[in-house]
């Protein structure tokens, strides 16, 4: 069993977004809103040099550095991050585990049972291991030993001993402080209260006794836990391990001296990778549903491809073709990676079936406009194929977005009441006007060198412009626009605006005539 | 302007429509008159909370304002009423009261507010057209129309329209805005439809939210901070554009071509309204007054009556003249209701023996002392009382009670009682944009991250100032001018000031002989069982409405703690008047600044300015109260004042030109505090005669000084004020030094009443420690949390002073503290006769997480048979497993023999529930024995004493390390006290406190406390910049410095800091275990709790 | 109002197939796509409904103007969203077109053309049954090529009525259809009227518009009497067009 644990993962302090100022050693904390108000939740080395520390204040932080920069912790992305590590320790191990133990003190359990030889035995596996972690500028410790809770209390808190050999957790523990029993601090304040600082303190207790005072209010569920800590580091009791996903069934493994850093030299492994993958399912009579190639970076990250087989297949040449129209070129090997693993993560017995069915009616549309947006974005470009979502702006232009079409969802507009074009022109178009001062329609205006009198008018519709969105770019800052519904007297329906509020906006310059849109 | 083009704007909201209306009351009032409109007509959302201000300033431009209210139903719908008069406007009032509270409460009977969940809250107003249309009598109501108006809105709007107007009692007019959004001729021309066919009236309106185009972005800025979200993403939340302004009638009739009658109308609801804020004439309560007599008969009697009491020895004729003339000014201003109340209330609290005491302009008169207001002798003290009652100002006067503040709700709840909460009510606080929370709400609306809003927010020392100045900004590392930072730095300025929502005043009361609630509208309070009106102090002021201050006060629980353990140990009964007065010994005491404890001067800028006034006598009091703050000391009074006192330099009286005046006109004004100011009526008398300041424009210097402050006019008394008095012949300098004592006083002003009253309070509590000093340490512990010091402290403080403290125990402790008998010989030579001096034995309130209910029970299944072992206290007191913990952690079980850890391994071990009578008795339960524990080192118990109790009475973590300290070189407190002025000195201890006083300009004091005593160390601002960490995060410091000894005071001047907080986390070590690198790095020594936390004052 | 008629008597249903929308001229863009959309419109309460698909050129979107989908609150065929496809040239523009119709996965589109061929429409035709999709080109002119749509329109803009509480505005859109060739049987005229209360079209000269444009002018004439004057001073009011 093998642990590592880190002091904080977001060691980088980011750049002064007021100031794109030198980032140097500027001390950086994540902050989180917890029953004491706002803490630091993770400090990085600069922060930690002036002697701030994890779980403190936010205001007295400040009082103590006012220069402190602080960004609030985003819990979701901190799992994330550390369940992609979890993801890339594969390379070391099929079975590894989260232990989420709190922020800023996260870590990682590999089961290394019978595996560290392909390492060069433990000691050396261990300083691979450190040296991997480093390059990818995580600051970790690993231990080892027999029991996760052994191993866990060593790399957190043993001095020099990172591995307590076979049958040795009674001893390499013993001087540790009771807090390396992953206890509640309920229950170290407790220990202590008696006098129990070290682990060993607790070795000539009566072991009923001790458990009988160590049931708290919360006995049932959680309790105090401390024989049942002190058990599973000694290894009593068993401790079981959860991996962070089931190691798949089928998968077949490359390591590399030197980091891949080109996709060509992911292509040259790639043949031999499917055909020891195509072995194991034909062994098995097995086909891959589901296709996953997964690079493991030197930094600490990996980037996978994934494929899905309309049917199951367990044909070498098969599975190479489905990865390479995937595209290789969507590994991001980042500064290189240096293994390399093919999985299949869903097979079954490769047997055709059918499928389609009336009532799946619905599915297969989905996948059908899956299918055609991802053709017609293939082909025409992303940019290409759009669609519309309201976005929250009195000002037309802003007023919806267009995003790259996707088949997840479609923007749901409001019934609007008030009217809108069919068509708009987007920048708009200028036009001559003429118009009774200060706010009336015009009377007549020339568009595209054609002249069109104004029957009916309707406005103005004002909007003014969105403040808060200062462009130092612009050198006028924009206006105030006076808009018209407009029919002229050939039946046409057009949008007209005045840009500029007579009297008030316009001082040193006129207000002019836009055609914004034209209505059905 | 054309006769026809009269237009009064009646859809209009200011400020107080909380994060909605986006200008001053004043504002609008100025931008209106300048248009030319022929009258505005306020209208706040569901509040009448901004009408003084806006009925002020309107009175001071003479414009026509109406009074109204913008009432939002809880279906949404909405209806803006005006009051045609008074009895109309007291149903609104009454109208808005019930939307605020439910119900409201009539006659005395106790409601039981508590037990009601539906209980409206706080800022909250519920109420439906139904309820508006049964007090809507004398209403005019205006129906704004809705927003959109398609066939199906405008269908419901029209029955909406058809059944109100059948419904509602008075006349009802449908409101329509042109609102800008492309169908305003569509829109009007439907409206006038609608109209036509329901009967009510087209009116025209502009929905007015700002008083000119420009503060179209402040709110949206308000509509974002209201809605919780960022302007990016507020979308068509916001106006679409700047429409929303004050517009000129012509503009306005431009608008509404065609329907020009919509326009004159406005003028026949300006013609109907009208009810005006004068027309409250305010109405004391009655007090009951025996048949026969008048208010002024009986306050006469009472006080020749309590006069008699005050002065066994007959009343000095002085005295008599005060009363007499007192008496005769009451009388013809008509205020003798007010001082009946007063008295009641004091009466009450006295029958209660609950410890009060009168402060305030008209506190501190003879009138006052003689009905047992307050307990300061005006034959002992000669204030400047004939301008306690502003007979030309007609200012109602002004006391402040404080009552002993865990008592205080009980005498709040009588005046409820008494009065009834429709007659009686607390004055609301409008808590204003603050620079702090401007820019924290505008950095957030505009999406400046948290990091940057805090960071500017941080540069802002405390929360008072005029803003964020843009060398603050770059201070912070931020560029002023990046165009984001920019305009959130304008908004917050616009910002500043504006209301943000009312809160209830700590403790004001306005009192009514009618019902209030159709005086004011009156709402529920955050707190259970408390209601407040809607206006604050400055509009009760305006309103010349009269209120009483029920104020808390911790010190005076202490003192009446203290007189009832005196009573008790040692049979000597006393009150706030009764105190030996000007005892020599008492001044002796303080004059060494020996006052942790004592009320007011316990402080550190108060203790060490107690050695250089030397105060012999109660006046010299008065002036120590006043001279330390903010007032004097940015005045540059206090030097001046000391030296002339010293002797050092002349008494003299800078007097104007002889043409212009009597050379002793600041004579009279300042002849008590030797030529200097001191005082806040003072310095305004300065301004009236020195200044030739009238009667108004002292008032308005007033007024600009703290209440409806705004920027300019402070700018525009000074040059007044300056120039007068030097055109007078009064130096510049002078003239300048009073007027920034002015300012200073703004917010912190001390009047000489008020500091006298705190005198005494300074003198009884400092009487008390002198001579009592067992009982002040019990008195004061009982009370906490009050005061500056902490039990740590004042226990230690004690002990120095002879006291024997004896900590908790379950078979001695009460909850409190209390004096125990059997106490040593007197250990110092005390006044003779003084019986043999008890011992105080610590409460088990002193135990961290001990409940109230658990000390009860002890000390109730307790008697007088001690308890045998643990199962015995759990059998016979029921305690939970908890409480046995918490006894047994806190060292509590040693009359069992037990130590901390026999203890506690023993009350673990005991089943967790108490078992079944039936088991107990057969003894079946689980026994274990003892368990082979480590013996715990006396830094360990120490250690453990500071967290469960936050005090040892063992030792100070300081003696464990003085050996290590010693081979450093550090002295300790002891021995720098008598160091010499210029020694080198080094010096460590716990950081008791930390203060950066603003008037300081960067320095900070710091208090370090060893086993010796403390040590008071200042940190030139240099020294503080370079280890700033250091300076505000060590919990144990060593300072290398310099000794500064000057009239008594002995400071030490650091020129190094180190932080040796983790020598304090080793004292918990036994010896055995070192700790790894990766613990200590895993908790940070200075979390590690060992000692409470400093005290940290920015 | 629902056993009021969606459309006027004779007008063909719109169905699944190809049909070509011309505008009369190329002023009357707007109301030709407006036809358009109202031709490819998926009938209400027909299940799910697909998305809508539009493809263009740029250069046409650029010269004509983009789709604005607050505009197209009328009936669209995006009542299961909507797809903007810009493309390079036309030859793009039938590919996508195809595309889309073929997949199965559009219940509509419409697609901005000049002039297609023979061969072109009939794929398109095809592709439009095989994926039970209902398909409009949209032509700034009417041509008179051959084509394998299923019907031909020519869509002109006429000038709306008053507006009911506001005459010198625009009242609702209004257009002139005439289905120039149809398969299965004979060509005919309507005009058009957009009905906002109820989002569809319908005959201008009968139905639920006249009936509603009454009733304002009854309601313009009781605020005449009232002596308000809902038209305003300016004599525009009283100007007729059409």
């Amino acid at each position: 069993m093998t642990v590592w644990t880190r002091s904080a993962l977001h060691q980088k302090a980011p750049v002064r977004s007021a100031e794109g100022s030198d980032p140097g050693p500027i001390p950086f904390a994540l902050v989180e809103r917890n029953g004491r108000g706002l803490c630091l939740r993770a400090v990085n080395g600069a922060a930690q040099k002036l002697g701030l520390w994890r779980g403190q204040s936010q205001a007295d932080a400040r009082a103590m550095a006012p220069d402190l920069v602080t960004v609030p912790a985003d819990p979701a992305a901190e799992a994330l991050t550390l369940k992609r590590l979890a993801l890339w320790a594969e390379r070391f191990s099929p079975c590894v585990a989260l232990m989420a133990d709190g922020p800023g003190v996260e870590g990682l359990a590999l089961d290394m049972t019978g595996g560290t030889h392909l390492f060069g035995g433990e000691p050396a596996f261990i300083a691979a291991f450190e040296a991997r972690l480093a390059k990818a500028g995580i600051l970790a410790r690993v231990a080892m030993a027999d029991s996760l809770g052994t191993a866990w209390a060593l790399a957190r808190f043993g001095a020099m001993t990172q591995i307590a050999p076979a049958g040795g957790a009674r001893e390499a523990l013993a001087d540790l402080p009771v807090e390396a029993l992953r206890l509640d601090p309920e229950a170290v304040t407790l220990l202590k209260r008696f006098g129990l600082q070290r682990i060993g303190d607790l070795y000539p207790l009566p072991r009923a006794g001790l458990a009988r005072r160590f049931r708290g209010p919360r006995a049932g569920a959680m309790g105090l836990k401390v024989v049942e800590r002190l058990d599973q580091a000694l290894g009593f009791r068993a401790e079981p391990v959860v991996p962070v996903r089931p190691p798949p069934a089928y998968r077949s493994f490359q390591v590399f001296a030197e980091p891949i850093t080109e996709t060509a030299g992911v292509a040259l492994y790639l043949p031999d990778l499917a055909k020891a993958l195509a072995e194991q399912l034909q062994r098995d009579g097995q086909g891959a549903r589901r296709l996953t190639l997964t690079g493991y970076r030197v930094d600490g990250a990996t980037t996978s491809i994934e494929a899905g087989l309309s049917a199951a297949s367990a044909q070498p040449s098969h599975l190479l073709r489905l990865l390479k129209e995937k595209g290789l070129e969507a590994l991001d090997l980042g500064f290189g990676i240096d293994a390399l693993m093919l999985s299949a993560p869903v097979a079954e017995a490769s047997v055709a079936q059918q499928e389609g069915l009336d009532g799946e009616r619905a599915a297969t549309e989905a996948a059908a406009l899956a299918g055609l947006i991802d053709r017609l974005q293939a082909k025409l470009g992303e940019d290409a194929v759009q669609t519309p979502r309201p976005r929250g702006s009195w000002l037309p232009e802003r007023s919806e977005g267009w995003d790259a079409a996707s088949s997840l969802g479609f923007g749901a507009f409001d019934p609007v009441f008030r009217p809108r074009p069919i068509l708009l022109f987007h920048p708009p178009e200028r036009v001559e006007a003429i118009a009774e001062l200060p706010d009336s329609a015009p009377a007549r205006f020339t568009w595209r060198r054609v002249a069109r009198r104004v029957v009916r008018a309707e406005g103005p519709e004002r909007i003014a412009p969105e403040w808060w969105r200062l462009s130092p770019a612009s050198p006028r800052p924009p206006r105030t626009r006076d808009y018209y519904r407009i029919e002229d007297e050939t039946g046409r329906r057009y949008w007209l605006f005045r840009e500029g509020l007579y009297g008030r906006e316009d001082q040193d310059r006129t207000p002019e005539w836009w055609l914004h849109g034209v209505f059905a | 302007m054309g006769a026809d083009l009269a237009y009064a704007e009646l859809d209009l909201r200011s400020n107080f429509s909380f994060l909605e209306g986006a200008s001053h009351a004043d504002e609008l009032v100025l931008t209106a008159k300048a248009l030319g409109l022929a009258a505005i007509g306020l209208a706040d959302r569901n509040s009448l909370a901004g009408v003084v201000r806006a009925h002020v300033a309107a009175k001071a431009e003479g414009f026509r304002l109406l009074i109204g209210c913008r009432l939002v139903f809880l279906d949404g719908t909405e209806l803006i009423v005006y009051p045609r008069d008074r009895a109309a406007y007291g149903r609104l009032c009454r109208l808005l009261s019930l939307g605020k509270m439910g119900d409201i409460p009539e006659g005395a009977e106790d409601q039981d507010l508590d037990a009601d969940e539906d209980r409206i809250a706080k800022g909250d107003c519920r109420l439906t057209f139904e309820q508006a249309a049964a007090l809507g009598e004398g209403l005019i109501g205006l129906v704004p129309a809705p927003l959109n108006l398609t066939t199906k809105t405008a269908g419901a709007f029209e029955a909406q329209m058809a059944a109100w107007q059948r419904a509602w009692p008075d006349q009802i007019y449908l409101a329509a805005a042109p609102l800008r959004q492309g169908d305003d001729r569509a829109r009007l021309n439907r409206l006038a439809g609608i109209a036509q066919r329901t009967g009510a009236p087209l009116i025209a309106t502009n929905g007015v939210l700002y008083h000119d185009p420009s503060r179209r972005p402040l709110q949206d800025v308000l509509a974002c901070v209201r809605q919780g979200c960022r302007l990016d993403e507020a979308g068509l939340r916001l106006q679409a554009h700047a429409e929303r302004f004050l517009k000129r009638p012509a503009e306005m009739a431009r608008l509404f071509r065609g329907h020009e009658e919509a326009l004159a109308r406005t003028m026949a609801v300006v013609d109907a309204a009208r009810f005006s804020l004068d027309e409250l004439q305010y109405d004391y309560p009655e007090e009951p007054i025996p048949p026969g007599k008048t208010a002024d008969q009986h306050l006469s009697d009472l006080t020749w009556a309590g006069a008699e009491d005050r002065y066994p020895d007959g009343v000095p004729a002085k005295v008599q003249q005060s009363l007499i003339k007192e008496l005769d000014l009451i009388a013809r201003v008509n205020y003798a209701p007010y001082f009946l109340t007063v008295h009641d209330l004091v009466t009450f609290a006295r029958r209660q023996a609950i410890l009060c005491q009168g402060r305030g302009s008209a506190a501190n008169s003879a009138v006052c002392y003689c009905l047992g207001i307050t307990a300061v002798d005006p034959a002992q003290i000669d204030l400047l009382f004939e301008r306690f009652i502003s007979e030309e100002r007609r200012e109602p006067p002004d006391i402040d009670v404080d009552f002993e503040h865990e008592r205080r709700e009980e005498v709040i709840q009588y005046i409820y009682r008494r009065y009834g909460r429709h007659r009686a009510a607390i004055a609301a606080t409008v808590i204003r944009y603050r620079p702090r929370s401007a820019i924290r709400d505008v950095g957030k609306v505009l999406g400046l991250t948290e990091d940057v809003t805090a960071a500017l927010a941080n540069t802002v020392w405390g929360s008072h100032g005029e803003g964020v100045a843009d060398e603050h900004v770059r201070a912070v590392g931020l560029d002023p001018h990046a165009p984001r930072l920019a305009l959130a730095l304008d908004l917050a300025r616009q910002l500043l000031g504006f209301p943000r929502h009312l809160s209830q005043h700590v403790g004001g009361f306005i009192l009514t002989r009618g019902d209030l609630v159709e005086t004011v509208p009156v709402g529920n309070a955050a707190m259970a069982a408390r209601t407040f009106i809607e206006w604050d102090k400055n509009d009760i002021d305006a309103l010349k409405m009269m209120k009483v201050d029920v104020l808390a006060l911790g010190m005076l629980s202490a003192i009446r703690r203290g007189f009832d353990l005196i009573r008790d140990a040692y049979g000597r009964d006393l009150c706030l008047a009764t105190v030996p007065r000007e005892d020599p010994a008492v001044y002796q005491m303080l004059c060494q600044a020996d006052s942790v404890g004592v009320f007011q001067v316990e402080s550190r800028a108060q203790m060490s300015m107690l050695p250089r006034l030397k105060p012999v006598c109660f006046y010299d009091l008065v002036i120590q109260v006043a001279i330390v703050r903010p007032g004097p000391i940015q005045g540059n009074m206090v030097h001046p004042y000391l030296n002339r006192r010293a002797g050092r330099e002349p008494v003299a009286f800078p007097s104007p030109h002889p043409d212009h005046g009597p050379p002793d006109e600041l004579e009279r004004v300042l002849g008590k505090t030797l030529g200097v100011p001191l005082f806040q009526e003072q310095a305004m008398r300065i301004a009236m005669e020195a200044a030739r300041f009238t009667g108004d424009e002292a008032n308005g210097l007033r007024k600009a000084m703290a209440a409806f402050r705004r920027v300019g006019t402070i700018e525009f008394y000074e040059t007044m004020m300056v120039e007068r008095m030097v055109e007078r012949g009064y130096g510049r300098d002078f003239s300048e030094r009073c007027f920034n004592q002015i300012k200073g006083f703004g917010d912190y002003g001390f009047p000489e009443s008020h500091a006298a009253s705190f005198a005494h309070l300074v003198y009884v509590s400092a009487w008390l420690k002198r001579w009592f000093p067992e009982v002040f340490l019990a008195a004061l512990i009982n009370s906490q949390p009050m005061g500056f010091y902490a039990p740590a402290q004042l226990v230690r403080d004690a002990v120095a002073h002879g006291v024997v403290v004896r900590p908790p125990d379950l078979n001695a402790s009460d909850w409190d503290c209390h004096l125990e008998e059997k106490g040593p010989a007197p250990a110092a030579p005390t006044a003779s006769g003084r019986p043999r001096r008890r011992a105080v034995r610590l409460g088990l309130r002193q135990i961290d997480g001990f409940r109230r209910d658990w000390a009860l029970a002890i000390m109730a299944a307790r008697g007088d048979q001690p308890y045998a072992d643990l199962e015995d206290l759990r059998r016979r007191s029921g305690l939970s497993g908890a409480a046995l913990d918490a006894l047994a952690a806190a060292d509590g079980l040693g009359s069992l023999a037990l130590t901390r850890r026999t203890g506690l391994w023993a009350a673990r071990g005991l089943p967790r529930a108490a078992p079944a009578p039936l088991f107990a008795a057969m003894g079946l339960e689980e026994a274990d024995g003892p368990a082979p524990l480590p013996p715990s080192s006396a830094a360990q118990e120490v250690v453990q004493d500071y967290q469960t109790m936050r005090l040892s009475l063992k030792a100070h973590p300081l003696s464990f390390l003085r050996q290590d300290l010693g081979r450093l070189g550090v002295q300790t407190a002891a021995q720098l006290a008598v160091a010499a002025d210029g020694a080198r000195a080094i010096s460590a201890g716990v950081v008791l406190v930390r203060q950066r006083p603003g008037s300081a300009k960067g320095v900070c004091f710091m208090t370090l406390e060893d086993e010796t005593g403390t040590v008071n160390v200042v940190i030139w601002p240099k020294l503080f910049k370079a280890n700033r960490p250091v300076a505000m995060g060590a919990r144990l410091l060593l300072i290398r410095g310099r000794i500064q000894r000057a009239e008594g005071v002995v400071h030490l001047v650091a020129d190094s800091l180190e932080d040796r907080s983790a020598d304090l986390a080793s004292l918990s070590q036994s010896s055995a275990t070192r700790p790894s690198p990766q613990a200590s790095g895993h908790r940070h020594p200075r979390d590690v709790r060992i000692l409470p936390r400093s005290r940290d004052f920015h | 109002m629902s056993d009021l008629p969606t459309f006027p008597e004779g007008f063909p249903v719109p169905e699944r197939g190809l049909e070509e929308v011309a505008a009369a001229e190329p002023q009357d863009l707007a109301a030709a796509l407006a036809f358009a959309l109202l031709r490819v419109s998926p009938e209400p309460d027909k299940g799910v409904p697909r998305p809508g698909l539009f493809v263009a050129a740029k250069a046409w979107l650029r010269e004509r103007g983009r789709p604005f989908a607050q505009g197209w609150q009328m009936p669209t065929p995006s009542g299961g969203g909507l797809i903007v496809v810009a493309v390079a040239d036309e030859r793009q523009v039938i590919w996508a077109l195809e595309e889309a119709l073929k997949s199965g996965a559009v219940g509509g589109a419409v697609a901005a053309l000049s002039a297609p061929d023979f061969v072109a429409t009939r794929r398109l035709a095809f592709a439009a049954k095989a994926g039970g999709a209902a398909a409009a080109i949209l032509r700034t002119t009417g041509a008179e090529g051959l084509s394998a749509a299923w019907r031909r329109w020519r869509i002109g803009s006429l000038a709306s009525a008053p507006q009911a509480f506001d005459v010198r505005a625009p009242g609702p859109a209004r257009l002139r259809a005439e289905l120039t060739r149809r398969r299965d049987g004979l060509p005919g005229v309507w005009e058009l009227e957009w009905d906002d209360d109820r989002r569809i079209w319908r005959d201008a000269k009968s139905g639920p518009a006249a009936a509603q444009q009454a009733r304002g002018l009854r309601l313009a004439a009781g605020l005449a009497r009232d002596g308000l004057d809902p038209f305003g001073p300016s004599s525009e009011g009283s100007r007729q067009v059409g």
